[in-house]
């Protein structure tokens, strides 16, 4: 696995895969909002992807702004629905409607545990190159409410 | 897309903009909940608002430290905060360096982007650290200073308080050094305020040690944040059947059952814990009663990586609910605290007077022991100047007097006098 585009300008010396916890995982089920009922490769954008700025310039954050958030499903699931529920009420424009279940194929990327041992299980996924729709195995798609 | 009133533009940016000690509380792809200080000295508290044609659109608040306490804790919501944020400011990122800012009224946000009202702040997890910062707003801590007897009255009550969770039973294998340190020149003396940093070292009697000093410091951060937030509220219910019903104080058992193990006699060691903080309350209590006539409020904060989270803020209107709640916890375990409807002589030699505010202490003798002293809080009545008085003619002699008040008994103890001021001395 390569990951050029996910390290494209990132500032010198500064490489995500090497962040403490950071490991292939290819056993373990995700999730992740997304805006509609359909997967698009847009819904595993990243901040830095989709344009927006990242302002706070050291090698951990913008690696976290590189990164797409996901949730390791683990009996779990109330707390990450409490989790986009906070995200709705304190940001309603912030909301995405559906979730996505899946797994990740050999070759999709990395994924670094961000959860700080939280319910939520926050992990920021790290994309290797050439990453597409068939570098996931949905098993899930279904409106927030039904999840 | 939300587009504010442009004449609300701003050309100074400083106070919107933070500059230091940025850190996420909501984090999911982007900040969605954040903090930080601005190059004021302010604490700022920033959220998503929309990411629309190119533009990152945020609302950034400054607010004073006692409504961020509040807010982390989650005893306000986030439309809660953003009414009571001195500034409100909605900021447009659009790939420049710095966004463009506009000036705001809470009324201004359009409903479909105002937070729900009944949104809080996530769980924040006061991280583990034995760093702690007092940190003196308002009075003589505007100009970075403070009274040298007041500030050494209130160290030896600071450190008592940081000791207080050792002497609970299971952790008095551990003996807490509490020691002043040295802060940071810049931080010393930032804006408007005073500051004094202290540090726990551990010390361990005998080498049974289980857990590392972060479990501990885990449980003393919980344990103060507790004090400072939810205990004026609680102390009242802690002797009732309701306490197994207080949520935060079962959290707090909870927490201290994982941190010392299981008890052979689980109610025994709920009223040890329970006791112990009512000698915390009582602490509390004295602290604001020591720095509330030279300062606004303290600050109390738990510091990691120069990160200073604050764990609550001690103030008149914290001194008042603490002292309404340790009188309740006395009426409730059977001490009847009954306050006199009629005006009584009493002999007190006042050691301590605020001139301004008219508060103070005094000693009076004991009615039931001759080797105690009672020491009740006082307040003089009247707007007539103190100085050359009785009042202060007691407090500068050491000469008791002779005063005619109401006093506030709990069983044979005066807790506190509301003292007639009488021209006559």
């Amino acid at each position: 696995m390569t990951f050029n585009d996910l390290h494209k300008d990132i500032e010198q010396g500064c490489n995500c895969i090497n962040q403490v916890g950071v490991s292939e995982n290819t056993e373990d089920s995700f999730a992740r909002s997304i805006k509609e009922a359909v997967l698009s490769i847009d819904d595993f954008k990243s901040y830095h992807e989709i344009g927006m700025v990242i302002r706070r310039k050291n090698c951990k954050d913008e690696c976290k702004y590189r990164g797409v958030s996901v949730s390791k499903l683990n009996d779990n699931t109330a707390a990450i629905k409490a989790k986009w529920q906070a995200v709705k009420l304190i940001a309603p424009q912030g909301t995405k409607r559906f979730v996505c279940t899946f797994r990740l194929k050999v070759g999709a990327g990395k994924v670094w545990d961000t959860s700080n041992n939280k319910a939520d299980a926050h992990h920021t996924l790290l994309k290797a190159d050439g990453f597409n729709l068939a570098s996931v195995e949905v098993k899930e798609i279904v409106p927030v409410a039904e999840f | 897309m939300w587009l504010p009133d442009k004449s609300k533009s701003l050309v100074k940016k400083d106070a919107a903009l933070i500059d230091r000690d940025y850190e996420d509380l909501l984090f999911l792809d982007f900040p969605i909940l954040f903090t930080g200080i601005n190059g004021l000295n302010d604490r700022i508290v920033g959220s998503f608002v929309e990411s629309q044609n190119g533009v990152e659109s945020y609302l950034h608040s400054v607010v004073d430290d006692k409504t961020y306490s509040k807010f982390i804790s989650r005893e306000i919501t986030y439309p809660q905060l953003l009414e009571k944020a001195y500034h409100l400011f909605l900021l447009h990122w659009t790939g420049e360096e710095t966004p463009s800012v506009f000036l705001l009224n809470y009324n201004d946000i359009p409903e479909s982007y105002k937070p729900d009202e009944s949104a809080l702040c996530p769980d924040i997890e006061v991280p583990p650290s034995f760093d702690y910062e007092a940190k003196f707003d308002g009075g003589l801590a505007d100009n970075h200073q403070a009274v040298p007897e007041t500030i050494s009255k209130f160290q030896n009550k600071f450190a008592g308080l940081l000791r207080t969770p050792f002497n609970l039973d299971p952790l008095s294998n551990l003996i807490p050094r509490v020691l002043l340190q040295a802060p940071d020149s810049s931080e010393a003396y930032a804006q408007g305020s005073l500051k004094i940093q202290y540090h726990i070292e551990l010390e361990e009697k005998s080498p049974t040690l289980f857990h590392a000093p972060d479990d501990y410091s885990r449980f003393v951060n919980n344990y103060i944040a507790y004090c400072l937030h939810n205990l004026s509220d609680d102390a009242p219910k802690l002797f009732e059947e309701q306490s197994y019903g207080l949520e935060n104080f079962s959290n707090l058992v909870k927490e201290y059952e994982e941190l010392v193990g299981p008890s052979k006699d689980p109610e025994q060691r709920r009223t040890e814990l329970k006791n112990n903080l009512i000698q915390v309350a009582r602490k509390l209590g004295d602290i604001t009663s020591i720095i509330q006539d030279e300062f606004k409020q303290l600050v109390v904060s738990s510091v990691r990586e120069s990160n200073a989270l604050p764990l609550g803020v001690l103030d008149e209107e914290f001194g008042q609910e603490i002292e309404e709640a340790l009188l309740e916890v006395e009426d409730k375990t059977g001490k009847k605290t009954i306050k006199e409807d009629d005006l009584n002589s009493y002999e007190i030699h006042i050691y301590d007077l605020n001139t301004d505010t008219r508060n103070g202490k005094g000693l009076m003798k004991h009615p039931t022991d001759s080797k105690k002293l009672m020491k009740p809080s006082i307040t003089i009545s009247g707007k007539e100047p103190l100085p050359q008085t009785k009042y202060t003619e007691s407090l500068h002699l050491d000469t008791f007097i002779e005063v005619r008040g109401r006093a506030t008994r709990t069983d044979d103890v005066i807790k506190h006098i509301d003292i007639e001021f009488e021209t006559e001395a």
